[in-house]
């Protein structure tokens, strides 16, 4: 058994894609898959993009066999584009930005949640569940195109927002396990992907583009989140190196924000136009936006621009009604809204809105990506300096428009004394460079071609409760543990010196976690008396249930290992200071009771 | 094979295989090589016998420029009464959704690069199906006139594929109902 391709695979909140190449070619040449599937009701089109939504059919859908796919019949759901579709009409059965919901804490994601807020009567999957489907899926249609070649063998890379918590990882490798994508599965940051995107574009010249002390700025907006991530160049015996120093906080901030409030606004001048679009209406004006966008967003683009909501019923022409949209203003609205010109010393702003809380996510409340863009620079300078990339690379559709690429480089450049970052050489795909890049990375890895070296970008700490006794009323202070520092590569093994810490048999004992972006300093076993809310963000808590007998006393005295695996898992055990017993920590994806 | 066994059995297809002679031709002179007929990859699609779809290629295109464009609703609808300004409103979209449906089935594109207007010369190997001729056309090429329509062709044909049962075979766009 040995893989004949690396395969990327781009698991979007909005978008999924494949991509794959040969291993054995000496140029690597990345293709992207065109995934069959369905687009309306027995229709089946091959597309590069599988929308990631999930409809869930009722009854009648499946008996009328209208959900079959090639390699499954009698289906009671339908995923890609003809959900995408349904989402509009029948938004209450279908489940969207199934990826936002998985590095969400506060629910459960192994429960049946979504779609979110549907009524009691419908059916519902867990977070995990729709992910596993949209990789079963992506599977299923590399099988049906590459027969001889399973999938299970291949050299398989899954991307992963940079800012995915350990947890938000583990979810997504139990949901690639789940959809029958091999053992060995490599999850890499998407940041990351795009840049090796790059890399694949411009073959051995990228070289002679960078030089030594570059920072490259990767701004990676999709369509949900935005993610930043800094990679410098050095040089390793004359040879230049690339090494990912920094990855930003999670930012559920996005594209389809963007089309949302273009839409909000443009049904705002409907509505003085004495139009009040109907809930219908609304989404085929939402639709209508995201058109409207790239061309109102294109610098040599016309000065207005009609957007019109076709009539519902057959009678087309008679219902339609349309305003004409300003450049200028979607200018305001979009640049200005969500690229303002700011200082660099500007805080995004914290309150949560209170009306997107409804929707459940934890959406931003501040919207504008170069306020935590500021912010996130800001975190990675050393003595109160930000950090100032010389080099931007752009991912995410969102970046098709010049207007905001420009925007971005302006106010970096206002930012910083000296040249201006640059933007990257060469053609960028925007659409399909995550996929493409995972797929480039599985050839690199294999024919150890360049990499991007970097280890963990956070470290991590776990929460233990001092000694002493309990003030009524008041929990114990809390102290966090460092067990893995900043930067730890890849397959390699921490011990976590420490006080002994007990554990009881028989009941499971649970931790509180934490991680840090900017505390880079802490080695394995620092312990922090006190943190700041913005040095320490606590993620999901982990949880070992220490079995009883095995001649293991009622109490057993423990320390931490912490290991991150060759694919870049994060894993915590518990070793036991008297036997040579030890147990994993797995993370309390639960929802608290 | 030794070189000189190889050049004779070169000699000898070249001589009578016309196709050989062009595919051999740049070797010699140096251009560059014309493009390869795309080599169907092995592993891509092995054709998988199918069922004849129950309904044709003509419904289904049709369906699917409802589906997506919402062509049938427009061209359905007498638009006499209308204003020029209130079929320009909706005709907008409509167009610009065909359009993605052509470029994604048929992928079309001129079959001359050359701008309308400009005057083109045709020599005696010209294929008669692809250009028409106009005017006072001579017996004998080569032709010189100017090009007054750059032609269109279509780089591919690739519609969904349709599963359905009889029934649904002419449901070009199914009635809608909206719950409350």
């Amino acid at each position: 058994m040995s893989a004949r391709y690396a395969v990327g695979i781009d698991l979007g909140t909005t978008n999924s894609a494949l991509a794959y190449c040969a291993l054995d070619a000496e140029s690597p040449r990345v293709e992207v898959l065109n995934v069959p599937q369905l687009v309306a009701p027995a229709t089946i089109e091959e597309r590069p993009l599988l929308p990631s939504f999930l409809y869930l059919g009722t009854d009648a859908d499946a008996k009328a066999k209208s959900f079959d796919l090639p390699w499954e019949k009698k289906r009671e759901y339908a995923l890609g584009e003809l959900a995408r579709r349904q989402s509009a009409e029948v938004p209450t059965r279908t489940v969207a930005a199934a990826k936002s919901w998985l590095c969400h804490s506060r629910v459960d994601r192994h429960q049946p949640i979504l779609p979110w807020n549907a009524p009691t009567d419908v059916p519902k999957i867990s977070p995990v569940t729709a992910s596993t489907r949209y990789l079963a899926h992506l599977a299923a249609a590399w099988q049906a195109a590459f027969k001889s070649a399973p999938l299970a063998e291949q050299q398989v890379v899954l991307t992963v927002p940079a800012s995915f918590d350990p947890a938000a990882r583990e979810l997504t490798r139990e949901a690639a396990m789940a959809a029958g994508l091999p053992e060995n599965l490599i999850l890499l940051e998407e940041p990351q992907a795009a840049v090796y995107a790059w890399l694949a574009d411009q073959g051995d010249q990228w070289r002679k583009r960078m030089s030594v002390g570059d920072r490259l700025l990767v701004c990676d907006v999709g369509g949900g989140t935005t993610d930043f991530t800094l990679i410098g160049v050095g040089q390793e015996s004359g040879d230049l190196t690339l090494e990912r120093l920094a990855v930003g906080n999670h930012i559920l901030v996005g594209g389809d924000n963007m089309d949302l409030a273009l839409a909000h606004f443009v049904a705002g001048a409907f509505g003085q136009k004495g139009v009040q679009l109907d809930p219908w209406q609304s989404v085929a004006l939402w639709h209508s936006c995201r058109h409207a966008k790239e061309t109102l967003l294109d610098s040599n683009g016309p000065k207005k621009h009609p957007v019109a909501v076709l009539g519902r019923g057959s009678k087309l022409i008679k219902g339609t009604v349309s305003v004409d949209v300003e450049r200028e203003s979607v200018g305001e609205l979009l640049v200005d809204g969500f690229f303002p010109q700011c200082q660099l010393g500007d805080e995004p702003a914290r309150q949560r809105a209170s009306g997107f809380r409804e929707l459940g996510l934890p959406f931003e409340a501040d919207t504008a990506i170069t306020r935590h863009l500021a912010a996130f620079l800001r975190s990675q300078g050393q003595t109160g300096e930000a950090v100032q990339p010389t080099h931007v690379l752009f991912n995410g559709g969102v970046f098709k428009s010049a207007l905001l690429r420009e925007r971005l480089f302006g106010v970096l450049a206002s930012w910083f004394a000296g040249p201006p970052p640059q933007p990257m050489a060469g053609n960028q795909d925007l659409d399909f460079a995550v996929a493409r890049g995972a797929a480039y990375y599985g050839y690199a890895k294999q024919r150890k071609a360049v990499r991007i070296r970097g280890g963990t970008a956070r470290s991590y700490y776990v929460g233990i409760e001092t000694a002493g006794p309990a003030i009524p009323g008041a929990g114990r202070p809390l102290r966090a543990l460092c067990v893995v520092p900043f930067g730890m590569e890849e397959g390699t093994e921490n011990d976590v010196p420490s006080g002994e810490i007990g554990l009881v048999v028989g009941e499971p004992a649970q931790f509180r976690f934490f991680s840090s972006a900017v505390r880079k300093d802490d080695r394995p076993g620092t312990l922090l008396p006190s943190w700041s809310e913005t040095e320490l963000t606590e993620t999901d808590a982990l949880v070992a249930t220490l079995p009883k007998g095995e001649g293991i006393e009622d109490y057993v005295p423990v320390r931490f290992q912490s290991k991150i695996t060759e694919m870049g898992m994060f894993e915590l055990w518990c070793q036991s200071t008297i036997s040579p017993h030890r147990w994993k920590l797995e993370f309390s994806v639960r929802e608290e009771s | 094979m030794g070189r000189i066994g190889l050049a004779f059995r070169f000699f000898f297809r070249i001589l009578f295989d016309a196709s050989l002679a062009e595919r051999a031709r740049p070797l010699l002179t140096g251009e560059a090589p014309p493009p390869a007929v795309a080599a169907p990859s092995a592993e891509v699609k092995p054709p998988a016998k199918k069922k004849p779809p129950a309904r044709s290629d003509a419904l289904n295109l049709l369906a699917m420029l409802q589906r997506e464009a919402r062509l049938v609703d427009f061209i359905q609808e007498p638009i006499a009464a209308y204003s020029d300004e209130q079929i320009g409103a909706a005709v907008r979209d409509v167009h610009r959704d065909c359009a993605a449906v052509f470029e994604r089935v048929f992928a079309l594109a001129p079959i001359r690069e050359e701008p309308e207007g400009t005057t083109i010369e045709l020599s005696g190997e010209f294929d008669a199906a692809q250009f028409r001729l106009a005017g006072r056309v001579p017996e004998q090429p080569p032709f010189r006139g100017v090009l007054a329509h750059h032609g269109w062709r279509a780089n591919k044909c690739v519609l969904p594929e349709w599963n359905g049962g009889e029934e649904a075979a002419s449901v070009i766009a199914p009635a809608v109902m909206e719950l409350p």
